[in-house]
């Protein structure tokens, strides 16, 4: 589903450049669950900003589904973006003046979906997420887990191929936390591929495979058992 | 979709009240002036265009040169009617209009109101439906009368006035043939009743006229045929009068389209100047800086908060949003609020529009069921929302995703220096206002103040009549008897105008083939103690000297041009007559305060006046003199009601336009400085809590609250002292250029910038030290913490 080859990302001030991804080469198949671990600066969120075509690199290839995407414009990466990936942040990135309902429902609007359609799809994703009772409420009116779960309803609402989660658990204490990997496993074990990144051995152990970095390169893969 | 954008900027709105109170109150203000200033912009420019025949029709104006000066007047003589309707085809219809106030009788009612003498084609050149009588036939009779609506009810109650008579000014018997709707409030022909101009063909003085080209006292009005070019016949007129009167004197005709006259009726050296149309321009220009000083706080009040919304972009834009559908969420956003300020401004309209009565705003209203007006305001409203949505769109949806929703964005210096010019901006125009209003105002004063040469205060107009100057010396005695009054005068024109200008004098020593021209001002004796004159040479009218039948008093500008030096005893001639200068006055204003005075004679005659004039005692109570002077002025004049004008009153009447221009600037220039420290409240306020660390830091280390209110407040002050140097050379530039339009003008003095300049500043420093002494004196351990 993912193939990137030799991507390279330098970010340049007037006096320090520096390299966050060094001619990093990963393969992600469908319907993988991948976690990406490595220390703070190691490249890991430029990576997975990247795949989330919310960055672009400076060099290199990204297959996305076999479409060159690594030069996209802003039209096309938004297109792409809205029908295939999803996203869920440790620090839950709800928009405060939305309430749950209206949150989880953008993502179908920005897709064209008929009012219907979306209430309804809304409603589901919800239930599944056990926060349909809180539909009417403003984030700050929940707790930490709860607005991870919604966000997480958010990344899934519109059926997407690939969720990208930014440490989900970061912000969260380790029962919520195991509920929130409790979710991201069960959409995995439904067909949907998933990257993570993550500071968590915990959480990494998850997953199907970890891609350790360092200095903006893969310095080791562990196969799950 | 807009469904979801409304909701989040509803919610926006409600969540961030204080902004939203700056944004939508700066807005609603900023809108209800620009929409008044659109609304009087509006009335100005519907001035006489609600005649169905107004493409055609044309007053004709004569350029002249007197006394060396190049002028334009609407006056001309009598036969050129006959003139222009028998050699001039182009021409369909004319007309020549004759004002005057006149009384009128019926029954018990007496009324004295404003009438205007013309020809039968009258009302179907004009649009002056009527609602009774035929307007084909109404004027034909030279004894018929047409009155306005409101003057039929007030003469006849609801009887059917058609066929009623009336006593025109307690001699003529005249009949109802018509009645008019009221004249509308815009139309630059104004009349309470109209009546045929061959009624004035029995007076000997109109007959005496019809052969007197250079007697120029109508007014003419053309409806061009069909296909007929104006500016053609305007060229084929033009050597008219010089033809007839073949004496050599400038006399150049010209037509002016009539739609131009409430708009365009001043010129200078022959030229047309504009006029009213000057103040339109300048307001608009005024009224959309208002606006766009509005505009200036939203966009910097939006995106200065932008780290607070970077947020919903980078979500909005990770989940499918692009860029294109981010600005139009902003702008709709923009657009919401906006109209919010609308509706708010619409009541404001409401509030404000009495208070602006005496700034010209006295027959503008806003009318509701009006759906052409609501749709111009809308479009407004639009627009508004769009120029003051345009800036934070295109700022809010650049924002990068993952910088954003990372937390590591900052404002780039770029955004924070565009925010400070457009404070710039705003401040500059603030300062400008202030800097053209006090010279308006210095303007005013400086002419106010101007020698007039007589003495205006306690001193009564009251118009003449036939029964008035019967019983003059009677009248005036009794008067005087009162005790509350000093003297009587009986004059031909009030002493704040100029009814008669002649041209035809000679004198010994005159330059052969100077064209010269005079004011002049008839009266009788005590005409110097009345109206106050000062006499510098020689002495005034006096019953001791029975020759002062034939005496002539000048004016100084009279005295130089004549160019006696010791004129007392010389002699001015004037067709057949003769007349002895026996004094020379002081210049008296009696045009325009703000124009040099003209040459102006006073000859003695008691049979040409039209108004008396009388001076109370200085320590006359005004309410008893004037229920004294009452009853003995209705006794000698029972025709006319008792009316009278106040000549300080009459000459404060000349600054009506520049008082106008004053008060509305002023209100504009606190309006603009009031509208720039709300937008400055919340900057400082975004700027204070940006800066919480900072200060917080500060403080510990030992900074005062002086030290951080200097900090938080001088940037700003620097901010308005670029804005008053960029204003000073603007503001002196235009107001240079406005000023050239009086003669007798101020020089504008340095003073009045720095003036301005400390003023703004001390305002914006007071608005920026609420919120930087309140961020000064919080407690930095909380500020720390909360960092």
């Amino acid at each position: 589903m993912i193939k990137i080859r030799d991507l390279e990302k330098i970010y340049r001030t007037e006096e320090v450049e520096t390299v966050a991804l060094n001619k990093i080469s990963i393969d992600v198949k469908e319907g993988e669950f991948v976690a990406i671990m490595g220390p703070s600066g190691c490249g890991k969120s430029t990576l997975l900003n990247i795949l989330g075509l919310l960055d672009d690199p400076d060099n290199g290839s990204f297959l996305f589904n076999n479409i060159e995407v690594a030069h996209f414009n802003e039209r096309k990466r938004a297109e792409l973006r809205k029908h295939n990936i999803g996203f869920v942040f440790q620090s839950f990135n709800l928009i405060d003046e939305l309430t749950v309902f209206e949150n989880v429902e953008l993502p179908l609007i920005y897709t064209g979906v008929k009012s219907g359609e979306r209430k309804k799809r809304v409603e589901e994703v919800l239930d599944k997420m056990q926060i349909m009772h809180r539909r009417n409420h403003y984030p700050q009116q929940l707790s930490g887990g709860q607005q991870q779960r919604v966000a997480v309803a958010r990344a899934v609402v519109n059926n997407p191929k690939l969720i990208l989660a930014d440490e989900p658990t970061g912000n969260l204490d380790s029962s919520n936390g195991n509920e929130v990997m409790s979710l991201l496993t069960d959409l995995n074990e439904q067909g949907t591929t998933i990257i993570m990144v993550t500071h968590s051995e915990h959480d990494a152990r998850y997953s199907h495979r970890i891609i350790r970095m360092l200095d903006g390169q893969t310095v080791l893969e562990n196969i799950m058992v | 979709m807009l469904k979801n954008y409304f909701k989040t900027a509803w919610r926006s709105l409600r969540q961030n009240k204080g902004l939203a109170f700056l944004n939508i109150f700066g807005l609603a203000i900023g809108m209800a002036f620009a929409l008044l200033i659109g609304l009087w912009i509006q009335y100005e420019t519907s001035f006489d265009t609600f005649h169905k025949n107004k493409d055609r029709l044309a007053i004709i104006r004569k350029h002249t040169k007197f006394n060396n000066q190049k002028n334009t007047a609407v006056s001309q003589p009598l036969p050129l009617y006959d003139e222009l309707k028998r050699n001039y085809p182009e021409i369909k219809r004319l007309s020549r209009i004759d004002d005057g106030t006149y009384s009128l009788m019926a029954g018990n009612s007496k009324f004295s109101k404003t009438g205007l003498y013309v020809d039968a084609d009258f009302l179907q050149m004009f649009s002056f439906p009527l609602v009774h009588g035929n307007a084909a036939t109404a004027l034909n009779d030279p004894n018929s009368i047409v009155l306005t609506e409101s003057l039929a009810i007030a003469l006849f109650g609801k009887e059917d006035p058609i066929g009623k008579t009336i006593k025109l000014d307690n001699q003529y018997t005249v009949q109802v043939s018509g009645v008019a709707k009221d004249v509308p409030d815009n139309s630059s022909i104004t009349f309470d009743f109209l009546a045929p101009y061959a009624f004035k063909f029995r007076f000997n003085r109109i007959k005496n006229a019809q052969t007197q080209w250079g007697n120029n006292f109508l007014m003419y009005i053309v409806e061009m045929k069909e296909g007929s070019s104006m500016q053609a016949l305007s060229k084929k007129i033009e050597p008219l009068v010089m033809q007839k009167r073949k004496d050599g004197i400038t006399q150049l005709l010209f037509l002016q389209p009539l739609q131009q006259w409430h708009l365009y009726n001043e010129y200078k050296e022959w030229a047309n100047t504009g006029g009213k149309i000057e103040y339109i321009r300048l307001f608009s220009i005024i009224g959309i800086f208002i606006l766009l000083i509005a505009c200036i706080n939203f966009m910097n009040l939006s995106t200065a908060r932008s780290e607070k919304r970077a947020k919903e972009v980078g979500i909005r834009k990770a989940v499918g949003s692009r860029r294109i559908q981010l600005i139009a969420q902003f702008l709709i956003e923009s657009v919401f609020t906006t109209f919010v300020a609308f509706l708010l401004s619409i009541l404001l309209i409401q509030l404000f529009l009495p208070l602006l009565h005496d700034s010209g705003f006295d027959k503008i209203r806003f009318r509701f069921g009006d759906v052409s007006l609501w749709a111009s305001l809308l479009t407004v409203c639009i627009i508004t929302g769009l120029i003051a949505g345009s800036y934070p769109a295109l700022y809010l949806s650049s924002f990068i995703p993952v910088k954003v929703l990372k937390g590591t964005l900052k404002q780039g210096v770029a955004a924070i220096s565009f925010r400070k010019a457009l404070v710039v901006l705003q401040f500059t125009i603030s300062i400008g206002l202030i800097v053209c209003t006090v010279i308006v105002f210095q303007q005013i004063k400086h002419a106010k103040d101007r020698n007039l040469g007589y003495n205006p205060n306690n001193l009564l107009t009251i118009a003449s009549s036939n029964d008035l100057q019967k019983n003059y010396e009677a009248w005036k005695q009794d008067l005087l008897n009162t005790g509350y009054v000093e003297s009587v005068a009986q004059v031909s024109s009030p002493l704040t105008e100029v009814r008669n200008s002649w041209s035809d004098f000679t004198w010994q020593g005159k330059t052969p083939g100077a064209i010269t021209s005079f004011d002049v001002v008839m009266t009788d004796w005590d005409y110097e103690k009345t109206a106050g004159i000062k006499i510098s040479k020689g002495r005034g009218f006096s019953r001791a000297y029975k020759t002062d039948s034939n005496a002539i008093l000048i004016n100084e500008a009279a005295e130089k041009l004549i160019g006696y030096k010791e004129p007392l005893g010389k002699i001015i001639n004037w067709n057949d007559e003769q007349f002895t200068i026996i004094g020379v006055v002081q210049d008296m204003v009696m045009r325009s305060p703000f124009k040099p005075v003209s040459p102006s004679l006073i000859l003695f005659s008691n049979t040409n006046t039209s108004e008396m004039l009388v001076r109370l005692s200085t320590s006359a109570d005004l309410a008893k003199a004037l229920t004294a002077i009452q009853p003995i002025t209705e006794k000698y004049n029972p025709a006319l009601p008792f009316e009278y004008k106040f000549v300080d009153e009459e000459f404060g009447k000349k600054f009506l336009i520049e008082n106008q221009v004053g008060k509305l600037a002023s209100i504009l220039a606190g309006l603009a400085i009031f509208i720039s420290c709300l937008g400055l409240f919340g900057l400082t306020a975004f700027m204070a809590e940006r800066r919480t660390k900072e200060i917080g830091i500060r403080k510990v280390l030992g900074a005062s609250v002086a030290n951080l209110w200097l900090l938080l407040s001088g940037e700003f002050v620097l901010l308005v002292i670029i804005a008053g140097l960029i204003a000073s050379p603007l503001a002196f530039w235009l107001m240079q250029d406005w000023l050239q339009q009086y003669n007798y003008r101020i020089s504008i003095q340095g003073w009045v910038f720095v003036l301005a300049g400390f003023l703004a500043v001390l305002i914006a420093l007071f608005t920026v030290s609420t919120q930087a002494i309140k961020a000064a004196l919080a407690d930095p351990v909380k500020s720390l913490r909360s960092e």
